[in-house]
């Protein structure tokens, strides 16, 4: 009797299961390729479907997608545009991977670069480039090595990099009684400019403070090293670091040349007047320029004692579903993105670098760049380019945050930045060692 | 002298209800406000435009993406996760109204513990467990975790213990059996605190952020809540076309709102929470 | 005479069960099975993926207690239930004590006052966090207006979770004020009309006879407003990311952190096994107190 009523009410729950399921199906009957992988790619004559997963969205990424699909029948690309940047990406992956679900190719961001080689196995890609023979000489070199794991295999291609620049405000250095044709050079420099320009209603200097890449640059730039050179402890605590992480900090507290903004901020205070100098991604160039209503000019990112170091920023386009067929489909839909063309297309909407020397001299491109030289600066530094680092081991994400954490504690008078970033170093070097 | 005295006394309290009001109306204010200008005015400081309206934000909202779709996907979260917990709440709250067994204040001790407990304290293994039911990017993965929900079932029982115990047990008598008890008497005179838990269970599972967020991938399955953010990537942000989106998405709620407005604050009075 | 007794009784043992099973089947799925599950989990290191989980006992615990951010979210959560209660409470009731005494108009305010409780709470978010920004933001000139120079509320380590718990404060009241109407509806007029004959003064039959007679009302709130705020996640997610420098994040937060950003699933379940311990605590103090205090 018992066992009636409970078989009854599992069968109704089941309905109703049912019922909803059916519903979304409906509803998207394009949904979740991923679901089906293995019948899709067996039937031949059908086209292969992939899923491409980008931060960028947008009607660029959707023309470019449909451009593709329009163009052959082999393969079917699907784009996801997924929010939060690379971070949101790295989030859905990781859930995707416990649910053994990856997406087959990705834009993925160049700080989980190791992430991708060790936790989600991404496809190397030197056996497709020998099949079809493709010339990799024409890309520039220190991009390429973005996309290689420590074995030194190719596994991403380098797809919309960039590099931090500095952006100025030109009627402001006018008002200010500075020449715009000498913007600083040093970040001594930029420290005393900023002063000057700091006046009634707007601040002299931004540079973001939620931002790992850019300490990155900063402390590397005044001659630190994310590692020490043995390779068993953080470089965070250096005299280079602190060094660099004071300079900052003096603009805010000392000076009082420079608001607390975050990264989305500091594009929005720039274009708006609110800040006379940025020193940020030239990605930012695609929000700043429609909004900006004075003469905005760039500048390479200055140095401190000669040198100048400037991590990459941006993604590499990743192959990681495991299946041949789909990884052919994959290579096929990668060559098609970062052929010249297509490359300088994004770049001119976004301010995100071209990736090789042939996108760069195409007369389009540099007429672009003549046109708009405020696009120039990054590739004044092309040579000066590092990878944006990775952490060993797999607290390199929360290390990251541990950065931002503390230097934002300096930033804020909460520590000293001798304090903040021994304390990085002492939490960033429990992590590698465990 | 008494008459002009409470004219006044009401006069000042509207004024400052009024105040009040407006001053909570901000953000809506704003937001509207903030969809209609161009990019060059977002940050312009004022809260009402007066400059021309910028009406393409709104065509971008509902050309570039699909706001229909996402629009049809919440709807369609929202419309069969609440007949689910409505129903199911139903079935419980008669269980636990009408009949007397063993384990029963226990099990609805249970179940106002469910209610207590942050839905994040069970996330990871639940997530796990809609991935093994092969569940995961579908609408199916985001509505039935929450089928059972235990502000559905208290409210019910809330509202069928407060219905008299002789009437069922007459119907019982005249040889009413358990459905016809359910149908007859708790829920034909549990009219308004079903409409009551349908809109506010409508509007919570319409509005759902996180949930979602984690199960669902693909843009064409996402409700509103999560896709409108659609303009924004790592260095820019659409504030026009975000406010223009975010706008549409309040439209469904309000005109809910409007047209059940009595049922929410009836519903309350009824709940079981009288002074 | 005896079977149909027996009949009965079996009857009713059956009949809840059978009503209950879709409630309590779907319980078991996908609430005590992950709840225990979580349990076992935080005595275990696992990044999600690997197929192994290895066994560490207390470790993730032994972490947690000795890690910064956890105390800070732990401090910040507290913290944020205290800014956000007593005002939204005191706002729900002296709304409605004034829209109560009202002669005409009720309606309208109660849609206003209730609207921010209805609005997708994703889209609150995202509109707060462009009124919040620094100099060009509503809120600030506003301030502006009264010769307030407003923090730069989102970026700054003092202002960051009072900018959050604004938020929660905006959202809520409405609903607070609701309850309370609803309850002021069900007092009694004639013991409300025996107290002003008898001359109290309103402050007196608002202390000694309203406020008595909503005191349920007060403790539901009060247990609601502690799971709700608990619960704040999608306002710290998009406004805040829980920064700078966690001066913002809460447990809820930094438990979603822990999982879905550093892959450390196992110190994740122990903060859930911690949020969980600590509820319980809070709730049933909460009933032990009320049942003193409370008046029905």
């Amino acid at each position: 009797m018992k066992k009636t009523w409970m078989g009854l009410f599992l069968g109704l729950l089941a309905i109703s299961l049912a019922a909803c399921g059916s519903g979304s199906n409906n509803a998207a009957p394009t949904a979740s390729p991923t679901a089906s992988d293995n019948t899709s790619s067996a039937q031949s004559s059908e086209p292969v479907e992939i899923e491409f997963w980008n931060i960028w969205g947008g009607e660029l990424i959707d023309s470019l997608v449909n451009e593709y699909n329009s163009s052959q029948d082999k393969v079917k690309v699907k784009a996801v545009y997924v929010q939060n940047s690379y971070e949101g990406i790295v989030e859905k992956l990781q859930v995707q991977a416990a649910a053994k679900k990856l997406p087959d190719i990705v834009s993925n961001g160049l700080l989980y670069t190791s992430f991708a080689n060790d936790v989600m196995k991404a496809v190397p890609l030197e056996p497709f480039i020998e099949q079809d023979g493709y010339d990799m000489s024409d890309f520039f070199p220190t991009m390429l090595e973005l996309g290689k794991n420590d074995q030194g295999q190719l596994i991403g291609l380098p797809y919309g990099i960039s590099t931090p620049i500095l952006y100025y405000n030109v009627d402001h250095f006018k008002a200010a009684g500075l020449d715009p044709e000498n913007p600083p050079q040093t970040w001594e420099e930029f420290a005393s400019v900023a002063k000057q320009l700091t006046s009634d209603g707007h601040y002299g200097a931004s540079v973001p403070i939620d931002f790992g890449w850019l300490y990155q640059a900063l402390m590397e730039t005044y001659g630190g090293s994310m590692m020490s050179e043995d390779g068993k402890t953080v470089g965070l605590d250096s005299e280079a670091s602190v060094k660099a992480v004071q300079a900052v900090t003096d603009l805010v507290i000392k000076d009082k040349s420079m608001p607390l903004l975050q990264l989305q901020q500091t594009f929005e205070a720039m274009a708006k007047g609110d800040v006379s100098m940025l020193a940020n991604t030239t990605a930012g160039l695609g929000q700043i320029l429609p909004t900006a209503q004075f003469d905005l000019r760039t500048a390479p990112f200055p140095t401190f004692e000669g040198k100048r170091v400037v991590p990459a920023g941006g993604a590499n386009l990743m192959i990681f579903t495991q299946d041949p067929a789909k990884q052919e489909a994959a290579w096929d839909f990668m060559k098609f993105m970062i052929d010249p063309q297509r490359t300088v297309q994004i770049s001119k909407s976004t301010g995100y670098m071209v990736s090789r020397q042939s996108a760069l001299d195409d007369p389009e491109m540099q007429k672009f760049l003549e046109e708009n030289p405020v696009y120039k600066a990054t590739y004044e530094q092309i040579d000066e380019m590092v990878p944006w680092f990775n952490f060993p081991g797999s607290g390199g994400t929360r290390i990251q945050k541990i950065i931002t954490d503390q230097v934002q504690a300096a930033l804020q008078g909460q520590k000293t930045p001798e304090e903040a970033m021994k304390e990085a170093a002492k939490q960033a070097n429990a992590l590698i060692k465990s | 002298m008494e008459r002009l005295w409470k004219l006044t006394e009401e006069t000042g309290k509207h004024v400052l209800l009024i105040g009040l009001g407006l001053l909570t109306m901000i953000p809506i204010i704003w937001m509207i406000s903030i969809s209609l200008r161009s990019e060059q005015y977002v940050f312009s400081g004022h809260l009402v435009w007066t400059g021309p309206l910028h009406w393409e934000n709104y065509v971008k909202a509902l050309t570039e993406v699909p706001f229909f779709r996402w629009l049809g996907n919440s709807l369609r979260i929202g419309v069969i996760q609440t007949l689910g917990q409505v129903f199911i709440g139903v079935c419980a709250a008669f269980a636990f109204a009408y009949y007397r067994f063993p384990g029963r204040d226990i099990l609805f001790l249970f179940v106002l513990m469910t209610m207590m407990i942050p839905m994040q304290v069970t996330l990871v293994p639940t997530y796990l467990i809609v991935n093994q039911l092969d569940a995961l990017n579908t609408l199916t993965g985001v509505i039935v975790p929450h089928l059972a929900s235990g502000f559905a079932i208290f409210l019910l029982r809330q509202s069928f213990i407060s219905i008299p115990r002789e009437l069922a047990e007459a119907a019982a008598i005249d040889g009413a059996g358990a459905f016809r008890l359910l149908w007859t008497v708790y829920i034909r005179m549990s009219g308004t605190i079903l409409w009551t838990l349908g809109v506010i269970a409508f509007l919570s599972n319409f509005n759902e952020f996180n949930w979602p967020l984690l199960v669902l991938t693909d843009p064409e399955l996402m409700p509103l809540p999560l896709a409108f953010q659609y303009f924004r990537t790592e260095t820019q942000m659409d504030w026009g076309a975000t406010m223009a989106i975010a706008t549409l998405s309040m439209v469904p709620v309000l005109i809910l709102y409007l047209v059940a407005q009595r049922y929410i604050v009836d519903g309350f009075a009824q709940s079981g929470l009288k002074g | 005479m005896k079977k149909p007794i027996l009949g009965y009784r079996r009857k009713m043992l059956l009949l809840p069960l059978f009503f209950l099973i879709p409630a309590l089947l779907l319980y078991a799925v996908f609430f005590v099975y992950p709840f225990l599950f979580t349990f076992l989990l935080s005595f275990q290191q696992w990044d999600m993926i690997s197929p192994e989980r290895t066994f560490v006992g207390l470790e993730n615990y032994a972490v947690l207690l000795d890690d910064e951010v956890f105390w800070k979210s732990m401090r910040n959560t507290l913290l944020y239930l205290l800014m956000t209660m007593p005002i939204s409470i005191a706002l729900g009731l002296g709304l409605a004590l004034l829209m109560e005494s009202l002669m005409r108009g009720r309606v309208v305010y109660r849609f206003l006052f209730y609207l921010p409780v209805v609005s997708p709470i994703a889209v609150i978010a995202i509109v707060w966090s462009l009124m919040y920004d620094d100099q060009r933001g509503i809120v600030n000139s506003l301030l502006m207006l009264f010769g307030i120079d407003g923090p730069n509320w989102l970026s700054d380590t003092s202002s960051s979770l009072w900018a959050v718990a604004i938020v929660g404060i905006w959202k809520g009241f409405g609903y607070e004020m609701l309850l309370y109407v609803s309850g002021l509806k069900s007092i009694d007029k004639g013991l409300y009309e025996a107290a002003s004959i008898d001359g109290a003064g309103r402050w007196r039959r608002l202390v000694h006879i309203i406020l008595p007679l909503l005191s349920p009302i007060t403790l539901f709130i009060v247990i609601m407003g502690i799971i709700s705020s608990f619960q704040n996640f999608a306002l710290i997610k998009i406004m805040t990311g829980g920064g700078p420098n966690n001066s913002s994040n809460v447990l809820v937060y930094q438990l979603y952190q822990e999982a879905f950003q550093f892959f450390s699933i196992g110190k994740a379940a122990a903060i859930s096994v911690i949020l969980f311990a600590i509820i319980l605590l809070i709730t049933t103090v909460q009933l032990r107190l009320s049942r003193s205090t409370v008046h029905y």
